[in-house]
């Protein structure tokens, strides 16, 4: 198994507050990768340190490195590094404008694709996110007027329509009913065929049905990690055990 | 408890009665005495008259106070918005932010008469542009600048961060994000603080009283020609006393027309955009 993302001895802090501590740790193409652990233990910071995005934060003081293919994201310019590495926030948010702009507004960036391009890639991600069946007529309709699991789906297929290698998910599910749970768990579990997969879940059900690694996070260091049945099994850590049964959250 | 809260009940409603109250007299009063001076004739003549202002009508003032306006709206305008964008979206020192936004809170407490003086003796002396619109709509620039600039930053940063974080996540610049997704998503606050700022400058009389605004002149067709304007001409109207207090009150039934309209216009436009925004 190929490993597509090293993180290595990465630290971080906020005005002074550590945040990551010290973490090495592998992700494997094509795989879906969980990253677990209490609220605040630096789950979503990790993530956002992933696609670089850390590193312009105000206030924030990072050291370390994470590869990509190899390469230092450091030398990878911001914006090719987050057309690699897509991310996906908790709370869905779509652009205040139609679906069909929602989808195209990636590869016009990043091109000059023609209209029949254009059109064609909107129909594969939203196809891909099981949308297209839902609005292959309202394609003007406002994205803001989606429900939930809907936009939530949009903006899964707009990270898509730029390609990206990775593709990062910070708890996506936690503002969605069970159905459209269920629907983007399916979702990534068909996207890893050709992309890597790594979600931030609050949810250790969530991680148990979909991961093949997790990484478990405790304020700020990686006390754990391992193939998902290995660790939902038999944690070696006594606090990965005391999370996994719900005595910490 | 109970009484307690009905005497603040009451002296809240009684408040805003009383501001109500103050605002619709003061409207009704201006709009009574001057609605018999508006006609059309009013509208559309220069004017006339031994003592100037007793007879014709107010035309190249409404003119000049429009040219005024636009053109102190673009001079403010255009760096305010890009000081907001700046601010919120570029600035990444704390201390650079602090800096600009004390600067605009100082721009905001310059009297006005003060920024007349300044344009006077920069613009009409040192540089020599002479008493005109542009002399007059620079003062008149930086005094709706922090106006606007302080409307166009609260929209900027009442956006949702994931959504602007979303346009970084794809990838896509600073400069893409704010002129794909900020600009057009704040356009309907945008338009209406300019609006807004349009109608402070269109009120002021200080900054243009030595730097552009004449007693009489035509409609101006060019920014390096002085120019009447409806502020200044209410002044001198009531300066001449009573014989042309009819006229000052059409003039500032006029004015105040206009500034309402503008409000009402601002005020629809940034709320048919933001409804835009719900979900429904």
């Amino acid at each position: 198994m190929d490993q597509i993302i090293k993180i290595q001895q990465l630290s971080a802090s906020y005005d002074g507050k550590p945040a990551l501590k010290n973490i090495t740790a592998e992700i494997p193409e094509n795989r879906i990768t969980a990253i677990i652990g209490p609220s605040g233990c630096g789950k979503s910071t990790l993530l956002r340190a992933i696609n670089g995005l850390l590193w312009q934060e105000a206030g924030a003081a990072v050291s370390g490195s994470v590869l990509l293919c190899g390469t230092d994201t450091k030398t990878i310019s911001p914006e090719e590094l987050r057309r690699r590495i897509g991310l996906v926030f908790q709370t869905p948010s779509p652009f205040p404008f139609s679906i069909y702009k929602n989808l195209t507004y990636g590869p016009l960036y990043f091109g000059h694709p023609t209209k029949a391009q254009l059109q064609a890639r909107a129909e594969e991600v939203l196809k891909a996110t099981g949308l297209y069946e839902e609005v292959k007529n309202d394609m003007k309709k406002s994205a803001l007027k989606l429900s939930g699991g809907q936009q939530q789906r949009l903006c899964i297929a707009r990270a898509l329509t730029v390609d990206p290698q990775v593709l990062l998910l910070d708890e996506p599910c936690s503002a969605l009913d069970v159905k459209n749970t269920q629907i983007i768990e399916e979702l990534l579990l068909q996207m890893k065929k050709d992309r890597t997969v790594v979600i931030v879940t609050h949810n250790i059900a969530q991680a148990q049905r979909i991961a093949d690694k997790v990484l478990f996070l405790y304020e700020g260091s990686l006390l754990e990690e391992g193939s998902a049945e290995e660790l939902f099994a038999c944690p070696r850590h006594e606090k990965t055990k005391e999370f996994l049964s719900g005595r910490i959250g | 408890m109970k009484t307690k809260d009905k005497l603040i009940r009451l002296w809240a409603y009684g408040s805003m009665a009383a501001v109500l109250a103050i605002i619709a007299f003061l409207f009704l009063y201006v709009f009574a005495r001057g609605y018999k001076t508006v006609s059309w004739e009013f509208l559309t003549k220069a004017p006339a008259g031994a003592v100037l202002g007793m007879e014709g009508g107010i035309f190249p003032a409404i003119m000049g106070s429009l040219a005024f306006t636009l053109t102190a709206v673009v001079i403010g305008g255009i760096p305010a918005v890009a000081a907001a964008v700046f601010v919120v979206f570029y600035c990444k020192s704390k201390v650079v932010g602090t800096v600009i936004k004390m600067i605009i809170e100082c721009i905001a407490g310059i009297p006005s008469i003060v920024l007349g003086l300044f344009s006077y003796s920069l613009f009409v002396r040192d540089l020599q542009w002479g008493r005109c619109i542009l002399s007059a709509s620079m003062a008149l620039g930086i005094m709706v600048l922090p106006f606007i600039e302080v409307r166009a930053e609260k929209a900027f940063r009442e956006l949702p961060p994931s959504m602007i974080a979303s346009s970084y996540a794809l990838g896509c610049s600073r400069f893409y994000t704010v002129s794909r997704i900020v600009l057009p998503a704040c356009r309907g606050e945008l338009v209406s603080g300019i609006i807004l700022g349009a109608c402070y400058a269109m009120g002021a009389t200080a900054p243009m009283i030595f730097t552009g605004a004449v007693a009489f002149a035509k409609v101006p067709t060019g920014l390096l020609q002085p120019a009447m304007a409806l502020p200044l001409h209410l002044y001198l109207l009531i300066a001449q006393g009573a014989t042309s207090l009819d006229t000052a009150f059409g003039t500032a039934f006029v004015m105040m027309a206009l500034i309402l309209i503008s409000n009402i216009l601002a005020t629809l436009y940034a709320r048919r955009r933001s409804s835009q925004w719900t979900r429904s």
